[in-house]
């Protein structure tokens, strides 16, 4: 292996193994991924660490030579399911990835866990079995400008991260079971988005089985997303898998379970229609999850978005009235039939 | 609670951002944000209804916030800019053009009501429940931002 030292980056060429330069160079450590295809899984583990590809067009990791990787089993996989990169390690801070493609591995793309500053940035994860960029109990988290599809769960998640302070921005999500999902974390701001032929574009659940940590979704923006055509079916049953751990969901833009003081404004939701069965709905959904491990969705503000062309419902609202605010929204079709803050699009 | 000749409030807001929210919400984002007065004075004019949300949002923040009961409707604008306001205006809006760069174009008068008013009474003067509130702003589009500035003072005297 050749790798040429330069002012304090390594750089790194098809052929050559990155796991190896990774430590070697050791905390505090720029990696150059030259353009060409990469045949690994990898394990940061030192903070300060960034890897950076020539982008996801040009650098592309697949499976190959397995890191052994002291990072815990992502929830329902076996110990042999592989993640294209793990990001783990003692107190490990300030991480970034960014430019690369991430493909075809059999847990997630990406595989963030108790890491403090993360930055996902330009990375395509595609066709990985479980996640797209599965970030777990971080905080100090960007993940922007990514692409994520193809993979059984989430395209992008955060999960049991309660101080969160993340921002996941300009996203673009495809052919998941959620394009990005909230999964009891809070502090997140979720900002124009794309996220198109999933079975739920953007899920915020606050709901905990037993042995778990604290769940929550508190205090959280979700603003300027295009949640459109999300008509995958998912849930157990399915045939393909897609989100088995659940129930059946399908046809859902945007979905705030459970949820407190968070805040949905300037979002446009349109033509998600659902496939199959669905426990949800409507395009938009503000709902309870107390009855199985969550709680009542309390205090959120729903403001200035566009919801319509859904089927069967442009908004479905099972949640106290008097403890959320509506303003300004357009939507058609309502369950309840009229809501505040609410206006048919005929009358505009 | 300290008493305040004039209450000041600054908006400054993306106006794509904005335009896009006016397309989105159509008549309804005009209803809920406009009196009908002032869709009378603005028909047709997405720049204008735009420039509502900003100048109505600096309203608010001159007035410490949105009151219990607020509406969008307690300011209405009624007119051009009166004589009263043009010197505060002025120097307001140099001194934030010296710190921004940005430049306030338009400028017109405001009638305050409801809990607005109340909450501009209760800075402006405690004591004097009936007095007349008088508001002014100006606004201005710069480098793909949209500025408001305005300004409400009490009328004790009955002299604006």
């Amino acid at each position: 292996m050749s790798l040429v030292q330069a002012e304090g980056e390594t750089f790194v060429k098809p052929g050559e193994s990155i796991q190896r330069a990774l430590d070697e160079a050791g905390p505090g450590a720029t990696i150059r991924l030259a353009e060409g295809d990469y045949a690994e899984s990898l394990w940061i583990k030192h903070s300060g660490v960034t890897l950076v590809g020539e982008g996801p067009e040009l650098t592309r990791l697949v499976p190959g030579a397995v890191a052994k990787v002291g990072i815990p089993q992502l929830h329902d996989a076996s110990e042999d399911v592989v993640s294209g990169i793990s990001v783990h390690g003692d107190g490990i801070r300030d991480v970034t990835v960014r430019g690369l493609a991430v493909s075809g591995f059999s847990g997630s793309g990406v595989y963030a866990h108790t890491v403090q500053g993360l930055v996902v940035e330009d990375v395509e994860a595609r066709d990985n079995d479980f996640w797209g960029v599965y970030v777990r109990e971080c905080s100090g988290v960007e993940v922007l400008r990514c692409r994520a599809s193809g993979s059984q769960y989430a395209g992008i998640a955060l999960s049991f991260c309660p101080e969160a302070n993340a921002l996941v921005a300009e996203n673009e999500t495809s052919a998941n079971a959620f394009g990005i999902f909230v999964d009891n974390s809070s502090k997140a701001r979720m900002l124009r988005n794309t996220c198109h032929g999933n079975s739920a574009g953007l899920l915020l659940l606050n709901q905990t089985y037993e042995g778990e940590l604290p769940g929550g979704v508190n205090d959280c923006l979700v603003a300027e997303n295009e949640l459109r055509g999300n008509g995958l079916l998912s849930g157990e049953g399915n045939p393909n898998g897609l989100g088995e751990a659940g129930p059946p969901i399908s046809g859902v833009g945007l979905a705030l379970i459970g949820a407190h003081r968070v805040t949905v404004v300037g979002n446009r939701i349109h033509d998600n229609h659902p496939s199959g069965p669905s426990v949800m709905g409507g395009a938009f959904v503000l709902g309870s999850s107390k009855d199985w491990g969550g709680d009542e969705s309390l205090d959120n503000h729903i403001s200035w978005n566009r919801i319509t062309g859904n089927t069967p419902l442009d908004v479905q609202v099972d949640a106290d009235f008097t403890r959320q605010g509506f303003a300004g929204n357009v939507a058609n079709a309502t369950a309840p039939d009229t809501i505040e803050g609410c206006a048919a699009e005929e009358s505009r | 609670m300290t008493r305040s000749a004039v209450l000041v409030g600054v908006d400054i807001v993306e106006a794509d951002r904005i335009a896009r929210t006016v397309s989105d919400g159509g008549a309804a984002y005009r209803r809920r944000v406009t009196t009908p007065a002032e869709r009378a004075l603005h028909a047709g004019s997405p720049l204008a209804d735009a420039a509502s949300f900003a100048i109505k949002e600096s309203f608010i923040k001159a007035v410490g916030g949105r009151p219990a009961g607020f509406d969008w409707h307690d300011f209405e604008e009624r007119g051009e800019e009166q004589g009263w306001a043009t010197p505060l205006l002025a120097e307001a809006a140099s001194a934030l053009g010296a710190s921004t760069e940005l430049t306030l174009t338009t400028g017109a008068s405001y009638t305050i009501r409801g809990a607005s008013r109340r909450a501009a009474l209760a800075r402006l003067a405690p004591r004097e429940n009936d007095a007349p509130v008088a508001g002014a702003a100006r606004w201005g589009l710069s480098a793909g931002l949209l500025v408001a500035l305005a300004i409400v003072t009490v009328d004790s005297k009955g002299a604006l």
